[in-house]
């Protein structure tokens, strides 16, 4: 075999080795594509449900300070509306 | 063809060439194929295979939510499952009864009707809408063929019926319906994204690329110039003494003074939009702008304005009220008190609807009218919300003198609630209209249409006499809040019924805080009290109420009880309600030498009685109690006062 048919060869090889290998990590790449769509799935599900969820405490903390909550709320402590006469300021320094 | 060494002919040549022409034909075959498939049949098999492998997903947005001007919710958008059923999925007659079943049984509906819709020949049918997170859980645990949760928002109004009616309401399919909800649903309605997912084996979805997902599919928010807050003190009151007089319906409006805002709108009976369902159109109706009434008495301070004004009285002309009875054109004009000869600012304190016919009369109707137009009446204010009337303004050339006489005490004219705003946030803005605000966000574009209408010194005179209503001896009496100036009207006004006036009333009343420069206008009205019908026993005490409750909220209140301006006759018919009853005063509190134990006490009632003493002590920690003191109990009172509230004169630890 001559010296231009094993460069020949030689290059042949690497080239198959090359495609080969390009053929391998395109598969390995899909394969982690698939899995991270998955994942993605499966966190957008989570994300959607804490997103629902915040929601629903926000709903909840508006119903907590609502005048209706606060007057309760007043009342178990003594507190109540400043009648006339019963409001201070106290100057600032 | 050649022979061999055994004289054989030799056709390997021949079966060489067929081999290759069968495989050149067997691939030009396979080439041509090839080439159809993917030339002429390409796209149809690539849609097919598109179909198989690819979905197309929707993404439904947010309803926008209602907030108050700071930013507490009032409405807004949950998700919640829904519950469909595809019947054909569900194959025997067998699975229809068990999936009915137990669908009955975790909705709580009714199974034969459950079943008879299972049994149904269509694709699609809604089992339930909106059902609990439980009984959502519970379907899903179930894993019935042929039923399926899908999520849907739903609407939730925090405050339960708080605003209702301003608010409005939504359909079950998200729509806004009325109020706000129906006003600005273009703005709140959510988007719709359309974007496309991979499928697996499966049938799973994958999100392989983010194609058509970055778009905003959320409503925008809209915020409104009301403050939670003063509109429950409103609502409260105002159910409160409806309850008290037997009203059958009544309305509250507070508006700052300096921006227009409306800070409270409160309607009686209340709504809540939680459940429309069982709610009666009449509680849904916005009364503050879709219900005219003939306002009476508290329309006489825009008739002195315009006398003022015009020249046609000053404060100090008298006029002859008739000693109560006077008859004009075959009618009788009666007033509740019996007067001769009053200064003008004293027919408004006494309301005399003798004095203000003949003031009206004087002034003239063309005038009058004028006047009216330019403060708005006889046309919508236009805040943003459906339904608003124009109130009831007859062209002066149709007033006789009885209609004239009539309009000057506020009879024969309509007006709604929010035009009587207007009109007193006028005189309030020294003379120059200013237009009602209820919503702050999206920015309004109306027009700035601002008129001079009054001088400063014509409504200076008019806040005068309206503040001599109240702290005088006039029909406002029980309206007082000590410390506090208020220029304010009562309003008992006859209601139409058929063939002329009933025996029903709306007794209101208009309150402007304080009196020299007012920065608070507060309207109530309430229809159709029966234990009494005097706007200053049934109106004003809720006004009085909701002013004070705005007051201490805004920390506005005085400072002391002194009344600047002292009672000088006494007149029992103006007012039947003793002052005594409607002013609450604090409690006096026992003086002692020593320093008391506040240990244990909340710490409101701890500050009360050190207050008492002009002492305003430093507060330690968190909470609601006193924990420690001090000095401690039975201590002499410390001595230094001027350094209180900043040095450790007196020091209360709270738990």
């Amino acid at each position: 075999m001559s010296q231009t048919d094993r460069t020949l060869l030689w290059m042949t090889l690497t080239l198959l080795g090359v495609a080969l290998s390009l053929g391998l990590g395109a598969v390995w790449l899909n394969i982690e594509r698939m899995d991270i769509a998955y994942d993605l799935r499966k966190m957008e599900k989570e994300l959607g449900q804490k997103e629902d969820l915040a929601v629903k405490l926000t709903v909840e903390r508006n119903n907590q300070v609502s005048p209706y909550q606060l007057k309760k709320l007043a009342k178990l402590h003594s507190l109540g509306v400043a009648a006339p006469g019963q409001i201070r300021r106290i100057a600032g320094d | 063809m050649a022979k061999g060494k055994q004289g054989r002919t030799d056709h390997s040549g021949i079966k060489i060439g067929l081999v290759m022409a069968l495989f050149a034909v067997a691939l030009s075959g396979l080439w041509v194929r090839a080439g159809w498939v993917q030339l002429h049949d390409g796209d149809t098999l690539t849609r097919q295979a598109s179909r198989q492998s690819l979905a197309a997903e929707y993404e439904y947005g947010e309803r926008g939510r209602i907030f108050d001007r700071n930013g507490l919710m009032l409405a807004t958008s949950v998700e919640a499952k829904s519950v469909y059923a595809r019947p054909f999925e569900i194959s025997s007659s067998a699975k229809i009864d068990a999936t009915a079943s137990k669908l009955a049984n975790i909705l709580k509906l009714s199974r034969t009707n459950v079943r008879k819709r299972l049994a149904s020949k269509k694709k699609f049918i809604w089992i339930k809408r909106q059902v609990s997170d439980k009984a959502a859980a519970a379907i899903a645990r179930a894993n019935m063929p042929g039923v399926h949760l899908t999520s849907v928002f739903s609407r939730i109004y925090p405050n339960g019926h708080l605003a209702g009616q301003v608010l409005g309401f939504v359909d079950i399919d998200g729509m806004g319906r009325e109020g706000i909800e129906y006003i600005f649903n273009d703005r709140m309605k959510p988007g719709k994204a359309q974007f496309v997912v991979q499928r697996d084996a499966k049938g799973q979805r994958l999100y392989l690329d983010a194609q058509g997902r970055k778009m905003d599919v959320n409503g925008l928010d809209v915020r409104l110039t009301i403050d939670t807050h003063i509109q429950h003190a409103a609502e409260q009151s105002l159910a409160k003494y409806i309850s008290k007089y037997e009203g059958r319906a009544g309305i509250v409006l507070v508006v700052d003074v300096k921006s227009g805002d409306i800070l409270a709108m409160a309607n009686q009976p209340f709504f809540n939009p939680n459940t429309v369902r069982s709610s009666k159109p009449a509680q849904r109706r916005l009364r503050a702008l879709t219900d005219v009434y003939e306002p009476g008495s508290t329309m006489k301070p825009f008739l002195f304005a315009a006398a003022l004004e015009e020249g046609v009285i000053e404060p100090n002309t008298l006029i002859n009220c008739e000693n109560g009875r006077w008859k004009i054109a075959r009618k009788v004009i009666r007033d509740t008190h019996r007067e001769k000869w009053l200064p003008a600012h004293k027919v408004l304190r006494y309301s005399s609807n003798i004095g203000s016919a003949k003031i009206g009369i004087d002034l003239g109707a063309g005038v009058y009218h004028s006047y009216l137009t330019k403060l708005g009446f006889g046309e919508k204010t236009r805040i943003g919300l459906p339904g608003e009337s124009s109130g009831i303004l007859m062209p002066p050339n149709k007033w006789t003198s009885v209609d004239l006489a009539a309009i000057s005490f506020g009879q024969g004219i309509g007006t709604t609630a929010l035009q009587m705003a207007r009109g007193y946030l006028c005189i309030a803005n020294e003379g120059i209209t200013k237009e009602l605000n209820l919503i702050k966000l999206p920015d309004s574009e109306r027009k700035n249409t601002s008129v001079q209408v009054f001088k400063p010194e014509t409504t200076a005179m008019v806040l005068s006499m309206m503040k001599d209503v109240v702290h005088e001896d006039g029909t406002g009496r029980s309206a007082r809040i000590p410390g506090i100036t208020m220029a304010g009207k009562t309003g008992t006004a006859q209601k139409a019924a058929k063939g002329g006036y009933g025996d029903q009333y709306l007794s209101s009343f208009v309150a402007l805080v304080p009196a020299e420069s007012p920065e608070l206008l507060v309207i109530t009205m309430i229809d159709e009290p029966q234990k009494a019908n005097y706007g200053s026993m049934v109106a004003a005490p809720v006004c009085r109420e909701v002013t004070v409750r705005t007051l201490a909220y805004h920390g506005k209140l005085s400072e002391t009880l002194e009344t600047t301006v002292a009672e000088t006759i006494d007149v029992e018919a103006l007012a039947p309600l003793p002052i005594v009853d409607v002013v609450s005063t604090p409690k006096a509190l026992t003086a002692s030498d020593k320093v008391p134990d506040v240990k244990g006490m909340p710490v409101r009632r701890a500050l009360e009685i050190l207050t008492k003493r002009g002492i305003i002590p430093v507060l330690k920690g968190q909470g609601m109690k006193v924990k420690s003191q001090k000095p401690p109990a039975g201590h002499p009172w410390p001595k230094d006062l001027k350094k209180e509230g900043t040095d450790d004169v007196f020091i209360l630890w709270l738990s």
